[in-house]
């Protein structure tokens, strides 16, 4: 692995891997006078760098430390660039970038020692003649008192693994202890004669997701190492298996850690869990016109048209072939090029390396990584190969580079068509050099790309904390719209930015009216629904959705009610018909300029996802399992709904996302899974789930008015599986003041989601 | 494979050596060696600091290990498969987890807890072990159909018509008797008991009802029978004296040495119960529905489980649909009803509602039950309804104060509605019987 920092940083750090110096293309080994300070952080000086250098046996991974000469002679070239814009002060390197070099790891490993976690990859077939002490470990992560307690007790593992399969007739794939306070899950996977354990706090990942996590790992590794057996089994893997487990443990452990010095907020672990569980890529549809272009710019690159760069030019046969690359912009995929389950190896690897976040967070100065990959699909010697067709034995790599917010992974196959390659090939600058020059040409883009991540959301989201009597109380706003706590938010959002260019009456020509019914307390009383979706289809309801964007002044005219439910008892619009066709969301970032101010408001109205007068979203998620992709909410668009009871809302959802998706998994075949050789649990007792809903109660924290009962609020978290037209998973968190039927809202959110 | 699918066996043994007591259910036993390496990682386990409490295997198969008292270790194993006894995953793990909680609590019913926790002569043990059998192996086969206590640990019961005379015939009885604790028990379920009976800790209300079934099917007409209680009695046995009034219908009363049998049954029975022939039979004639007829359910009512939350006490019924098109899809069985709604009943409390049992849960217990609970911890909201729409019929859980209602609905009812139908089947019960 090849990463190089952004300029701003002083210590800069080299991380070789797979062929060890040799192959690092002089030019990118730092700026002429850049002093080499450390290898492996050993220090060297003139003195001492010869017996250093030969202390490295032959191909291995080191680590260069390397110091501009500015910092070096104390910052004495007046001249020199770098120390010009290091004048501004630079930006603290995060803990993850750290983590990412493999600095810290042990201090970041001692701060979660006490809570007991490990990997072992034991040998299940053990030569009795000669035993020796521990010799069926074949690998352990970390060495720590907690993990010790495991280790210890890893007869148990083995015997289990050994005597259960004879008895109920399947492997092995979890157990649960309890070490002192702490409930710890196990999660096996049994690979021909030896047996991966990975054992978890119970209150970092629940039973329910343990497979899904150990089966990404395991994934992660094949992908990486070609087999579990080639990565544990040799002696020389295992100070990067360590890094590999110690970003794994930490992710799941305390990922609030790697974010210190970031300003992204700390993730929560259950939309970790779920997020990251999803075999799909979270997605960023852009508008059409910037799509095709970033689609042309791929396409050009991947037809390995290099010019008088490429081999044919000098007559050679070909190193690689292209397969195909896929492009992330801040952590969001915008194009892919490559095979869903190439997509998902590769995502796999990003993911587990935290090179998506890595991007969003802070500029890249460069990022190249460079290493063989075995792509599963591949491996497993392709799902559906035509008769007289064979994947051709080739060598695959995995080429990363990332420049800025901008990263491109591409699949390389060496062999096939391709020339072979021989022994362990490490980057080759043409191939480097072009995708630096794609990710060049694709900055023209950005600000495209920009525009359409500052556009304000759509579908339109609610913050949970408006629903909240609580907070209308609180902001004190004038009598007349008290009454709906997203009126009054509203009204009060709209006071300081009523100078805006949009200015003009927000609320349309109708007067200000509260808005349907919200009580107090809205929870759960007998036919709330009815009640609900019926006052708000009253026709021409003094209606207005509420949006994320306040500030931005958007029109909120008079809803149109044909597309509201027809009142009649809890009909949440089975059989509505849109009034117009609706426009596809995605696209609205840009198609709004062309439009005029009339149709603008038109389209605002119909963006709403949900029914009724309101626009009662929170949140939702909507998984394409064909492409491998995802769509939610942006990071902006759900920082800017910031308040009190929204972030506990979204972590709840994620929470009870991960219940919902479990049951989905239980009820479908094997080979629908993400790990599609892994174990899986059992029969589904209540049958193959298509939809599944959780209705939630919040009330404000440190509700101290001793005479009024708290103030409730309650909401829907749905999923919702859907195998035509194709298959989707939708998983959708909204107030409980009208009914929805989510397959609709699916089919309103999806409309026009295509590559 | 040893264990065929769906079957559930139980094994029993000393928690201190290891000595076999009994093994119960499925046909083929499991072999010995089997039985010790499963007890043996259990004991390894427990010498290095880490108690091993369940385990999952691929096709759903569990292993759930727990020791009682430091003395008697209980190990449930399930096949799993594919529509088997209870499914995967979570949910077979709580079921196995009851059986033993049930299991250990039935021998401390027969036994007392003396005998159980202090082994001296294991064969003599072996021998006293075999009375707790027949009601050992109702639990493991989950019998009878319709009885979902041993789950809920919510006494089933039925709604007579006329509680008000049945509960003070009941109170007069008991009283008689010189006892505080006496129950009536029409088709298994509880349809009136004195006030103390009902301080009862909910296992043993669901215990000495299964008990009393027990004894009612053996088919003699009356029977004294020693029982410690688990939780309020388990070193000092009381009798339970148990008279059939009709076939169908059982009294019973806990009471110490005074009155004989005999007395019971030739002076008290007759007296009390006679003149309420009629309204016994009105109370029979609820059946298997448990609800008195001035409830009326709404047509698309498949079945339902309702708990009230602060009695523990639940009513549960499965019903033939009437209105049903021989065009619509067919409609699960009886028996798969029943399967599904304990299924349902599983899988809400163990992923959203806490199954919190005020009385009577000793610290061990607790410890267990959080770890069956993790994943609702993790809500930072209070989930208050759940729904599943799968091929079958679409279910619906609700949670309120007081209640907890289980309700399974034909596919054909349009999903937004399910929520109104649940709220109103709970509001037509308790308005009509106050449960």
């Amino acid at each position: 692995m090849y990463i190089k920092e952004t300029p701003y940083e002083p210590g800069r750090h080299l991380r070789s891997a797979d062929s060890g110096l040799r192959v690092v293309p002089r030019a990118r080994l730092g700026t002429k006078g850049d002093v080499l300070v450390a290898v492996d952080d050993v220090d060297v000086t003139t003195e001492n760098i010869e017996r250093v250098l030969s202390c490295i046996p032959g191909p291995t991974q080191v680590r260069l430390t390397l110091e501009t000469a500015a910092q070096a002679d104390g910052g004495g070239s007046a001249g020199d660039a770098s120390s010009a814009r290091r004048t501004k002060s630079p930006p603290p390197v995060s803990q993850l970038v750290r983590l990412l070099w493999g600095e810290d790891t042990a201090e970041l490993q001692m701060s979660i020692g006490h809570i007991p976690h490990v990997v072992m990859y034991l040998s299940l077939k053990l030569d009795s003649a000669s035993p020796q002490e521990e010799e069926e470990i074949l690998y352990q992560y970390p060495v720590s008192e907690a993990s010790s307690q495991l280790k210890g007790v890893r007869g148990i593992f083995l015997t289990l693994c050994d005597m259960l399969e004879n008895v109920t007739g399947g492997k092995i794939c979890s157990s649960s202890l309890v070490l002192g306070k702490h409930l710890v899950h196990v999660g096996y996977w049994k690979d021909s004669n030896n047996l991966l354990v990975i054992g978890l706090p119970a209150e970092r990942v629940p039973l329910l997701y343990l497979q899904t996590v150990v089966g990404d790992v395991v994934r992660t590794l094949k992908v990486m190492y070609g087999s579990l057996d080639s990565a544990f089994c040799k002696a020389d893997h295992a100070p990067r298996l360590d890094h590999f487990f110690c970003l794994f443990f930490q992710q799941l452990i305390q990922p609030a850690r790697l974010r210190d010095g970031s300003s992204a907020p700390a993730p929560d672990i259950s939309g970790t869990l779920f997020l990251d569980g999803l075999p799909a890529v979270r997605w960023l549809t852009l508008p059409p016109e910037i799509k095709m272009e970033v689609d042309t710019v791929l396409s050009d690159f991947e037809s390995s048209d290099f010019g008088e760069m490429s081999e044919d030019f000098f007559g050679l046969r070909r190193l690689y072939v292209i397969l195909g690359s896929c492009l992330f912009y801040k952590s969001y995929l915008i194009a892919n090029h490559l095979p869903k389950e190439d997509l998902l190896d590769v995502c796999l690897y990003c993911q587990h390396y935290c090179l998506l976040p890595l991007a969003s967070e802070q500029r890249v100065g460069q990022l190249v990584i460079w290493r063989e990959v075995f792509p599963q699909q591949r491996a497993s010697g392709g799902g559906d190969t035509a008769p007289g067709y064979s994947q051709p034995q080739g060598r695959h790599f995995l080429l990363i580079v990332g420049l800025r917010h901008f990263m491109q992974c591409v699949l390389l196959e060496a062999g096939g068509c391709a020339s072979p390659a021989l022994g362990s090939p490490g980057p080759d600058c043409v191939y480097v050099d072009q995708v630096k020059a794609t990710l060049l040409q694709l900055e023209a883009l950005e600000a495209g790309i920009k525009e359409r991540l500052n556009a304000p959301p759509a579908p339109c989201l609610s913050c949970a904390d408006w629903f909240l009597p609580a907070a209308a109380a609180r902001d004190r706003l004038d009598g007349r719209a008290s009454s709906s706590p997203v009126f009054s938010k509203l009204a009060g959002a709209v006071k300081g930015s009523s100078s805006g260019p949009r200015g003009r009456s927000l609320f349309g020509e109708k007067s200000r009216r509260s808005s349907p019914q919200r009580s107090l307390s809205d929870s759960g009383s007998e036919g709330q629904m009815d009640a609900g979706s019926g006052s708000g289809s009253s026709s021409m309801a003094p209606g207005f959705s509420p949006h994320s964007t306040p500030d931005s002044a958007r029109k909120l005219g008079p809803r149109r009610d044909s597309l509201g439910s027809d009142g009649s008892g809890g009909g949440g619009g089975l059989f509505k018909i849109p009034r117009m066709k609706h426009p596809n969301p995605f696209y609205l970032g840009t198609l709004k300029k062309t439009l005029t101010e009339r149709e603008t408001e038109e389209m605002y109205n119909t963006m709403k996802l949900t029914s009724g007068a309101e626009n009662t979203l929170f949140h939702y998620v909507l998984m394409e399992a064909v492409q491998g992709i995802f769509i939610a909410p942006t990071h902006r668009e759900v920082a800017q709904l910031s308040g009190s009871i929204h972030p506990q809302l979204i972590r709840n959802f994620h929470h009870c996302c991960l219940s919902i998706r479990a049951a989905f998994q239980q009820s479908l075949p094997a080979r629908g899974r993400r790990a599609a050789d892994g174990p899986r649990g059992g029969g589904w007792g209540l049958g193959p789930v298509k939809e599944h809903g959780v209705l939630f109660q919040c009330k404000p924290e440190n509700w101290t008015d001793q005479r009024k009962p708290a103030p409730t609020m309650t909401y829907w978290v749905i999923g919702r599986m859907l195998l035509e037209p194709v298959p989707q998973e939708f998983y959708v968190c909204f107030h409980d003041s009208v009914a929805e039927v989510p397959v609709e809202m699916a089919f309103r959110l999806s409309f026009g989601l295509a590559l | 494979m040893m264990l065929q699918d769906g079957s559930t066996q139980l094994l029993c043994l000393t928690a201190s050596s290891g000595v076999p007591l009994f093994t119960r259910g499925a046909a083929k036993q499991l072999p010995f060696s089997v039985i010790g390496s499963l007890n043996g990682v259990h004991m390894f386990g427990g010498g290095q600091g880490v108690v091993l409490s369940c385990c999952e295997t691929e096709g759903g198969g569990k292993v759930v290990w727990r020791v009682f008292r430091d003395s008697v270790m209980l190990i449930a194993v399930g096949g799993g498969g594919h529509g088997g006894a209870g499914g995967g995953g979570k949910e077979e793990e709580v079921r196995l987890q009851r059986l033993l909680e049930n299991v250990w609590n039935c021998m401390v019913l027969v036994l007392g807890q003396e005998e159980l926790a202090n082994i001296r002569n294991v064969e003599r043990l072996k021998r006293d072990l075999r009375s707790c059998f027949n009601l050992i192996d109702q639990l493991l086969e989950e019998r009878p159909e319709g009885i979902l206590g041993n789950l809920t640990h919510c006494a089933d019961s039925l709604l007579p018509p006329n509680p008000a005379l049945l509960k003070e015939a009941v109170d007069g009885f008991a009283q008689a008797a010189d006892s505080e604790f006496g129950c009536l028990v029409v088709h298994g379920r509880v349809a009136a008991a004195t006030e103390k009976w009902w301080r009862l800790a909910p296992q043993e209300v669901v215990l000495l009802s299964a008990l009393t079934r027990s004894l009612s099917a053996s088919g003699s007409a009356s029977c004294d029978y020693p029982v410690f209680l688990p939780h309020g009695s388990p070193t000092v046995a009381h009798r339970l004296l148990r008279f059939q009034l009709l076939p169908g219908a059982d009294v019973c009363v806990l009471c110490g040495p005074t009155p004989s049998l005999h007395r019971a049954e030739s002076g008290l029975v007759g007296r009390f119960w006679s003149p309420l022939v009629e309204t016994l039979r009105d109370c029979l004639a609820v059946g298997e529905r448990c609800l008195p007829a001035s409830v009326s359910l709404r047509p698309d009512v498949l079945a339902l489980l309702l708990i009230n939350r602060e009695t523990r006490r639940s009513v549960s019924c499965v019903r033939t649909p009437t209105r049903h098109l021989p065009t619509d899809p067919p409609l699960p069985s009886k028996a798969r009803c029943w399967e599904l709604l304990k299924l349902l009943y599983i899988f809400s409390t163990t992923h959203y509602f806490s199954q919190e049992e005020t009385l009577c849960v000793s610290p061990e217990e607790r410890a267990q039950r959080v770890n069956t609970e993790d994943f609702v911890l993790g809500f930072s909201h209070q989930p208050i309804q759940c729904y599943l729409v799968t091929e079958e019929c679409k279910s619906y859980g609700l949670q309120t104060a007081q209640h907890q209602l289980f309700l399974l609905i034909p596919p054909s009812v349009p999903t937004f509605a399910l929520r109104t139908v649940a709220t109103q089947t709970l509001s037509d019960i308790v308005a009509a019987t106050g449960f």
